[in-house]
């Protein structure tokens, strides 16, 4: 069924509890900050959107294969860098804001990928991340099957596409 | 004892915090050197001794795959421990680096307790190895016993 789905652009069942188990243990792990995958999407009214995001995308190929694109809020990235390095959140940089979130997303996919590709067939891609502005999760609905997490600092946003 | 370490990583802030969790682990830094790819700590292990190298997998221009390969072909090289510390959990890959003569396996997310573990477990190893040859001396492990 997951297979199905997935062949469709959708998401599995059971792959979304596996990403959401990557997000919560690397985020808890590594950067102290709870997040959790919402079952459904937000009501539209409750999409607050911040000025700045640091958008993130990362692929795996092979006999699975999809694109996920994160876009984590700006102030959660300046909290999870400045922790993360041990530095004050006003020094922390845009270089490494966008080198801190690389690092998230690849460790959230490349544990995704762990679980749903236990022999190893799949290959995963190297992310590329940058801070972009006037970010709407409207804009992007249509680029694949649009994701929320949440967090203390607002909603995380993710496109899964195949 | 004072151990010269590698570490390789194509992140900047993973190596700043690698960095710090092998400062905080008591193990003795002599030289601290930073690669962004195993090209680049090719270049770093022709011109300087290392103990041991902790890298990443997935990099551009040479994965850590490839670096421990080629560091197990060269003579000089090719007892220097490399450890793992990666995204990549499947246990086909971690079977495939340990088979390729990889001296141990962090997942990252990780704790900074485990690569403490992890580091001086692989240096106390290397160490009696060495001491062993030359004899006598005291391991990493009972070195960061003794300061407590």
């Amino acid at each position: 069924m997951d297979r199905i789905k997935e062949e469709k652009g959708v998401i599995g069942d059971s792959e979304r509890k596996q990403l959401n188990a990557s997000a919560v243990e690397v985020f808890g792990t590594m950067y102290y900050t709870p997040v959790e995958l919402l079952p459904d999407l937000p009501t539209q009214d409750s999409w607050q959107v911040e000025g700045q995001y640091v958008k993130t995308a990362i692929s795996y190929d092979g006999p699975r294969r999809a694109h996920l694109c994160f876009y984590f809020p700006r102030s959660l990235a300046v909290s999870v860098a400045g922790g993360f390095l041990g530095i004050d959140e006003e020094a922390v940089s845009d270089q490494q804001l966008i080198d801190t979130m690389r690092e998230a997303a690849n460790m959230i996919v490349g544990n995704f990928l762990g679980q749903i590709d236990p022999a190893g067939e799949c290959i995963l891609g190297i992310p590329a991340a940058e801070v972009v502005h006037g970010f709407s999760p409207e804009g992007v609905v249509q680029d694949g099957e649009l994701l929320a997490f949440i967090s203390d600092f607002g909603f995380l946003w993710m496109v899964y596409n195949v | 004892m004072a151990f010269n370490i590698l570490v390789v990583d194509d992140s900047e802030t993973m190596r700043a915090v690698i960095r710090k969790t092998v400062t905080m682990s008591g193990v003795q830094v002599g030289e601290f050197r930073e690669a962004g790819n195993g090209k680049e700590a090719l270049l770093v292990l022709e011109d300087t001794w290392m103990d041991v190298v902790l890298t990443d997998i997935n990099m551009p221009e040479m994965g850590g795959v490839e670096f421990l390969r080629e560091v197990k072909k060269n003579p000089i090289l090719r007892n220097i421990p490399v450890i793992f510390i990666s995204t990549e959990s499947s246990q086909t890959r971690r079977d495939e680096v340990v088979g390729l003569g990889a001296a141990a396996y962090v997942k990252k997310p990780f704790m900074p307790e485990k690569i403490k573990t992890v580091l001086l477990d692989v240096l106390t190893k290397a160490y009696a190895t060495r001491m062993a040859a030359e004899g006598g001396g005291m391991t990493p492990a009972a070195e960061e016993e003794a300061d407590f």
